[in-house]
């Protein structure tokens, strides 16, 4: 353990976790172009989408595709790809915000707990339990009942309802690091806390909590997709796949296009994460194994 | 326990943090007369003070009763009743097909390496990306629009036609669900087929099957009820999903249009039921373990 524990530089791990050191599987490398992909087109949908998304053509609903409308139109004669490509904005941006949300929350109070233990630990451990028995979705609908339909609440209890995802991992991270010499060694020389935790705890436990926040990011896709599938989500005209997939009426009719579209763009940018996720999760239990 | 106590609490504290009272929802824009609204409040309990107001509900609950439903002015138990019925069958029935269709196809896949192996994983590996409402919104297009081999809405009257109208719903809960089962069956199972006392027990001239049966498939029960465990929390929410989708007019369907409608009391009620069963459902697993692994049977004891 020691040996393991030497052998480690403090940075290097952090070093080889940033974009640049990556060394990738063939499969993770195609999961990471995926990614990278639809977020370009979520960067770029202004510059790339046909048509308006918003704009209605009354008299072409329901239209097959065809060179004007690649995917056709909907129920109103707006054109699928385009709002296919505009929804890649809120169904991507809306996961990135709960994780994000969700890992400053989480990291923070996991160091605490691994780091000091004790009473501190028991007081995390138990609020997390209780936060784990709430199903995410859940506590979104409870937080859409009070404060009305829309993106903010439910990103917010999303945000809330992972905070154990990642303060778990974390917090074991965190103890797996606590005990080594290099730690031990900067607290002898009298290193400050809050620059230990800087530049040795933290940099070490990035890979592991970034490979969470990743699968994490997966999770929160499907959930706010369903969210807006249900209503509670995104509002009004924006297209958010989720929604578009909640189209009924148009289904009922015969005409899923557009909620197939959205579907499968659903699926691809899930596999995508998780693959990455798990790919990120297992590398580095390798790593540590083999170091 | 504390766990359930807690997350009541929780349930109840959320909805009397929302903005608007409850007699506001009721009255809408209504003007109405003061002797009115304090009649409201007065049989709502709104004046007492909120510890009390908890308790007040905690203690109807206990005894089954959730209040009165502001939107449908029908106790909200009533309501519930028939709804948990169908969703608990619509549970059960996708519950039986992730069991049956998981371990199955998991066990075909570490038994039978090569290209039943590789179609499994490769099956199992897109289903399992593909959440329940893209599945339940493809099925539902496919073989009950296009096909019209099912019944498109609805819940269906008697058992028969019932399980009926729930079969695509049911289908439509497994894929994700079940494809996760496989995947873990079939690495567990493999894992087990690779140890020693496979290969002794072999050597000994024991009959594959009993090698299969006693040997490898009882070693794996472990991570499997794990992960069916989780699938079976997981389907309490999903059954909320699907239940709108084909409008079932379970629990579901119940709590999206009491949120829709701020029937706070009847959103209240089945946020602690789904609650409490994902709180049983994991309480269950635990306990299905020791029954499972001795070793974990004579841990716990000693702890004692």
């Amino acid at each position: 353990m020691s040996a393991l524990a030497l052998r480690r530089r403090p940075f290097a791990s952090a070093a080889e976790g940033g974009a640049g050191g990556l060394r990738l599987g063939t499969g993770a490398k195609a999961a990471l172009g995926v990614v990278a992909l639809l977020a370009l087109v979520a960067l770029l949908a202004p510059l790339i989408a046909p048509y308006d998304p918003d704009q209605q053509d009354l008299l072409d609903i329901h239209a097959g595709p065809s060179a004007d409308h690649l995917l056709g139109t909907d129920q109103l004669g707006r054109d699928i790809l385009s709002r296919l490509i505009w929804g890649a904005r809120p169904s991507l941006a809306g996961p990135l915000a709960v994780v994000l949300t969700a890992t400053a929350i989480g990291v923070p109070i996991a160091l605490a707990a691994g780091w000091w233990g004790g009473v501190v630990d028991t007081a995390v451990g138990r609020a997390l339990d209780l936060l784990f028995a709430f199903p995410g979705i859940l506590l979104a609908v409870l937080a859409v009942a009070m404060f009305g339909s829309g993106i903010v609440p439910c990103v917010i209890a999303l945000a809330i309802a992972f905070v154990p995802l990642i303060a778990r991992v974390t917090r074991s991270a965190v103890l797996g690091v606590r005990g080594a010499p290099y730690i031990a060694a900067a607290e002898v020389v009298g290193v400050p806390t809050a620059r230990i935790w800087l530049r040795h705890l933290l940099p070490n436990i990035a890979p592991i909590v970034i490979a969470q926040a990743t699968v994490a990011f997966g999770y929160a896709l499907i959930d706010l997709a369903v969210l807006s599938f249900l209503g509670f989500g995104v509002q009004g005209t924006t297209p958010d796949w989720g929604m578009m997939v909640n189209a009924q009426q148009s289904i009922v009719q015969g005409h899923p296009g557009q909620a197939v579209w959205a579907g499968v763009l659903i699926v691809v940018a899930v596999s995508a994460v998780s693959y990455l996720g798990t790919h990120l999760t297992d590398r580095h239990h390798r790593d540590g194994r083999d170091a | 326990m504390a766990l359930l106590l807690a997350s009541s609490v929780v349930v109840f504290a959320s909805l009397q943090l929302a903005p608007g009272s409850p007699e506001s929802v009721l009255f809408g824009q209504q003007q109405v007369p003061d002797a009115v609204r304090e009649a409201v409040r007065a049989r709502y309990h709104l004046d007492d003070p909120v510890p009390l107001q908890y308790l007040n509900w905690l203690g109807g609950v206990l005894h089954g009763d959730f209040g009165v439903s502001i939107a449908y002015q029908q106790p909200v138990a009533d309501r519930i009743g028939d709804a948990a019925a169908t969703t608990v069958l619509l549970a059960g029935y996708a519950f039986a097909l992730i069991l049956l269709v998981g371990v199955g196809l998991g066990a075909l896949a570490a038994l039978r390496p090569g290209w039943v192996d590789g179609l499994v994983t490769l099956v199992t590996g897109v289903a399992v990306a593909t959440p329940t409402f893209v599945a339940a919104t493809l099925l539902l297009s496919y073989f009950a629009v296009e096909l019209g081999w099912f019944p498109v809405y609805g819940p269906g009257t008697g058992l028969l036609d019932r399980l009926w109208h729930l079969t695509l719903p049911a289908i439509a809960l497994t894929i994700w669900a079940a494809s996760f089962v496989a995947r873990v069956t079939r690495a567990a199972m493999r894992e087990q087929l690779a140890g020693e006392h496979v290969e002794t027990a072999r050597a000994r001239g024991l009959a594959e099957r009993h090698v299969i049966r006693r040997h490898v498939f009882r070693n794996a029960l472990v991570p499997i009820t794990t992960v069916a465990g989780l699938q079976a929390a997981g389907l309490i929410v999903g059954t909320v999903v699907v239940d709108q989708i084909f409008q079932l007019g379970g629990l579901g369907q119940l709590l999206v249009t009491a949120v829709n409608q701020s029937d706070f009391p009847m959103v209240q009620a089945i946020c602690l039921l789904l609650v409490c069963a994902f709180v049983l459902v994991n309480t269950g697993v635990d306990l299905l373990y020791r029954v499972l692994d001795p070793r974990l049977r004579a841990t716990a004891g000693a702890r004692r």
